[in-house]
């Protein structure tokens, strides 16, 4: 927790950069408070303040919002046309003319301010000290789509988008249930971010809630854009290369996650949450698991714990055979390699780290193209590693074959976050075998080990169900038992109430 | 600050080990495939190396050389003189050893480095050649892969059909340390092709006894072994002794199973051994006609017979060359060791005076596809 301690220091001093304004509250004066607001407000070209007269009470009324963020057919229609068409009768209030949902009252301006900011229109009526909040929320917001990143084949086609409202909604679809609570919390002093916090009452463990409460509580910063800056101010172990929270954008995969006894954290305005806390294992799962049978799940996820090896040590055991280990060759294997080899100028890590950045670069140049000249990139790509490389003697085609490989499997690991982790990692195994062959591999692995072992999320193991070792849990992990084996929710999410399923077995005719 | 300390350590961790010194890469190495030893006319060591050479400038794919010296070691730094590049030992796959050279005891200690250097491949196929080693280095046919390629295969090959046996290094270590037994090697020889002879019997000095053939080799190996790879064998039953015959009466079989069970006893300065083998057989080949449903028992009656006669053969055979392949040795340490004890510096003599009994039982599993 020193660690900890180094970042409250220094969320501490940067506090001090940010100018708070003092909780000031309103005046009787309509045109004081006007004025005050213009104040805050300064160099503010969308602030829209209207100043009308309405039978509905004495003397001018005005309403402020920013013109981008509200509704406007909402003030149109249900705050101003009342307003102004109807005429009062009896003794009938502001208020019940409105036909708005959501309607709060303020008393101070910094309130105000952060409605006005989050898309609320502000009422303010003259002689009043108070400060009607209409919930005109009506910003610019994208249609719900598929998660390009997390495209299952059989899971449900829904992605979240960049209103934490509207995520909330995904989640409670799958979710109606009176557990499931949603804490909120506002994180950032210039632009505050709301971030919500949902997990299921009566299945968390409390200690666990209270960490990630604290810890977003911790944070003092300008605003959070992402929910991966988020992860990034509240992970356990800042210099891992690992994920220590899930990062997912699939309201299905949420809403299993928080059934597991997981927390669900939701930044505003990103469209991706974060899940903790994690294990290892939960990054090589993926929702289409459960959607297929049990054999073909299971099989799958073989494939991908053999993709991570294979994707972390396939280049760095290429260097170790060829620079040290040559015994470990097969005979036939060694000649053809040799003939391969024989003639590449470069030792073998300059080969390979020629190779794999080739791959990086490719890829990378790939992701932020758009569709038609991606593909360009990935045939001229292939091209050059696939033939030209090779013809022209600059690597062998030992190194294509082993470069290929290791691309596929970080690929197939379905968490891209975890693959990007096990594409550095690749890095580090090829230095470690260039110096020591198969025994740095060893060490290399080792320390990985030792790494996953000490890591924790909010507390929790990381490397749980492995280390250690939960075997309860491991109906669901490099297997994946049939569903209604799993009768409690895995221990390693350390929950308070594990039933999850009573006796479901299928018995066919019989009983 | 802890982490840093840490990272402090694992490097300090990374740092000591040893590494970097050994490094080969692949292309900076001549692999040794096939090496061997021979005596030339004045009987001087000749140590014989072949290494694949990687290059499409190189017209052959193959380099040998041969040079004098007194010991592997020695001969290794002549080979790097000469050699592209350095030699390495790991990857030998066949270990030559010339049969003048087995003509003299104690050469045995000329594999000493083989053992001791942990390097060495100790999964090299022992063989021995019946000729001047330097013929075999230079047998360049053109209708075959590298040399030590195909020899691998054929070695391995040929002891899969029980043709030979096949002696690593570290087996052949066993078979010259072992006092109950003597070693048994590959032997070829170069004519047109090179063809595997059969297998050597060493005495346990190390020197050449006698040649067993692949028939014999055969039953050797079902004693050794059991079952193991295929086992086929044809032999002459005497339904009618008709020798003028062009298609002759000859059974062959399979093996499907065997269980061998020895027992040794030890009276009046001599070890008896009795060997009872059982074992399972399909028949494969019947050049003669023969009821096979009435008389199946005679059947397996006139092979017995014939098995007895041939282990018979061999044992006798085994004895007066001075060897114990079978490991008879063993069995009488284990079963007789206050005898053994006695004997055990020169095993092969008390062997050649002891009783050996073979009482095979055969039973037919299967006459083949037809009646």
């Amino acid at each position: 927790m020193t660690l900890r301690g180094w970042l409250r220091r220094k969320r501490v001093s940067a506090k001090d950069r940010i100018q708070s304004f003092p909780a000031r509250p309103l005046s009787n004066s309509l045109s004081e408070n006007i004025a005050e607001l213009q104040n805050i407000f300064t160099l503010t070209p969308d602030l829209v303040i209207r100043t009308f007269e309405s039978s509905f009470v004495e003397g001018t009324a005005a309403i402020v919002y920013l013109t981008g963020l509200v509704d406007k057919n909402s003030i149109n229609n249900n705050i101003l046309r009342p307003l102004l068409k109807q005429q009062a009768r009896g003794d009938a209030k502001i208020l019940d003319r409105i036909s708005v949902g959501e309607v709060t009252v303020a008393y101070d301006f910094a309130t105000v301010e952060k409605e006005i900011f989050e898309g609320s229109c502000i009422m303010l009526v003259e002689g009043r000290n108070e400060a009607f909040v209409l919930e005109t929320h009506g910003w610019p917001q994208r249609a719900i789509e598929e998660p390009q990143l997390e495209a299952a084949l059989k899971g449900a086609h829904q992605g979240f988008v960049e209103t934490a409202i509207q995520n909330i909604a995904l989640i409670r679809r799958y979710l109606p249930n009176r557990e499931l609570k949603i804490k909120e919390f506002l994180v950032g002093d210039r632009g505050a971010t709301r971030v919500s916090v949902l997990y299921l009452r009566d299945v968390v463990h409390p200690e666990v809630l209270q960490e990630m409460e604290d810890r977003i509580k911790l944070i003092r910063i300008d605003t959070i854009l992402n929910s991966g800056e988020l992860a990034e101010l509240i992970e356990d172990n800042p210099f891992s290369p690992f994920p220590q929270f899930m990062v997912t954008e699939r309201p299905d995969s949420a809403a299993s996650h928080i059934l597991q006894g997981k927390i669900v954290v939701m930044v505003d305005r990103s469209p991706s949450v974060l899940v903790g806390p994690a294990t290892f294992s939960a990054f090589f799962q993926s929702v289409d698991d459960y959607s297929t049978r049990w054999l073909v799940a299971t099989f799958i996820r073989m494939l991908r714990g053999m993709a991570f090896l294979i994707a972390t040590f396939l280049p760095a055991v290429y260097i170790a055979l060829i620079s040290f280990n040559y015994e470990v060759i097969p005979l036939d294997l060694i000649l053809s390699v040799g003939e391969s080899r024989e003639r590449v100028p470069f030792p073998p890590l300059l080969e390979a780290m020629i190779m794999e950045l080739t791959l990086e670069m490719l890829r990378e140049a790939g992701v932020r193209l758009p569709a038609p000249i991606g593909q360009t990139v990935g045939i001229v790509g292939g091209i050059v590693i696939g033939q030209a490389v090779v013809q022209a003697g600059v690597v062998s085609n030992i190194m294509v074959i082993v470069v290929a490989f290791t691309a596929i499997s970080s690929f197939i690991i379905p968490n891209s976050d975890m693959g990007a982790a096990v594409r550095l990692l690749r890095f580090l195994m090829m230095g470690l075998a260039a110096l020591f062959g198969i025994v740095g591999i060893i060490v290399g692995l080792m320390g990985l080990i030792g790494h996953l072992i000490q890591l924790e999320s909010l507390g929790v193991p990381y490397g749980s169900p492995l280390a250690p070792v939960r075997f309860s849990d491991w109906k669901d992990f490099f297997v994946r038992l049939p569903l209604w084996s799993m009768k409690d929710r895995p221990v390693s999410s350390r929950v308070i109430q594990s039933k999850r399923q009573g006796d479901n077995r299928p018995r066919g005719d019989g009983k | 600050m802890r982490l840093y300390g840490r990272i402090l350590l694992l490097f300090c961790m990374v740092v000591s080990l040893t590494g970097c010194v050994d490094q080969i890469i692949l292309e900076d190495a001549t692999i040794t495939l096939m090496t061997g030893i021979d005596l030339n006319e004045k009987n001087e060591l000749i140590f014989y190396l072949s290494s694949p050479v990687f290059s499409r400038e190189a017209r052959l794919n193959e380099e040998e050389y041969g040079v004098k010296a007194d010991s592997m070691r020695q001969a290794r730094g002549r080979f790097d003189e000469m050699a592209t590049a350095l030699t390495l030992s790991g990857k030998i796959q066949v270990f030559v050893i010339g049969k003048k050279l087995l003509e003299h005891p104690h050469w045995f200690q000329l594999m000493d480095v083989m053992f001791r250097d942990a390097r060495f491949s100790v999964n090299a196929r022992v063989v021995v050649f019946d000729g001047p080693l330097a013929e075999l280095f230079a047998f360049d046919p053109i209708d075959k892969p590298r040399l030590p390629l195909h020899l691998t295969k054929l070695i391995d090959t040929a002891n899969q059909r029980n043709l030979t046996v096949k002696t690593r290094v570290q087996e052949f270590h066993r078979q010259m340390v072992e006092k109950g037994e003597t070693a048994v090697l590959t032997e070829i020889k170069l004519d047109r092709a090179v063809k595997i002879m059969g297998t050597a019997l060493l005495r346990h000095d190390g020197t050449y006894a006698g040649l067993l053939e692949s028939r014999d080799t055969m039953l050797l190996q079902m004693f050794l072994h059991e079952r193991e790879g295929e086992t086929s064998m044809t032999i002459p039953l005497p339904i009618q002794d008709d020798r003028k015959k062009i298609v002759k009466d000859r059974l062959s079989f399979f093996l499907r199973g065997t269980n061998r069970d020895v027992k040794v006893s030890y009276r009046n300065n001599q070890f008896r051994f009795d060997v009872k083998l059982r074992l399972l057989v399909d028949i494969a080949e019947r050049q003669f006609p023969f009821d096979m449903e009435k008389d199946y028992k005679k059947m397996q009656k006139m092979i017995v017979e014939e098995l007895r006669k041939e282990f018979t053969r061999l044992v006798k055979k085994c004895q007066e060359n001075g060897t114990d392949p079978f490991g008879f040795g063993v069995y009488a340490r284990a079963y007789e060791y206050e005898a053994w004890k006695k004997v055990q510096d020169d095993w092969a003599a008390a062997f050649a005076k002891a009783d050996v009994r073979f009482v095979p039982e055969v039973s037919i599993k299967s006459n083949g596809v037809i009646k």
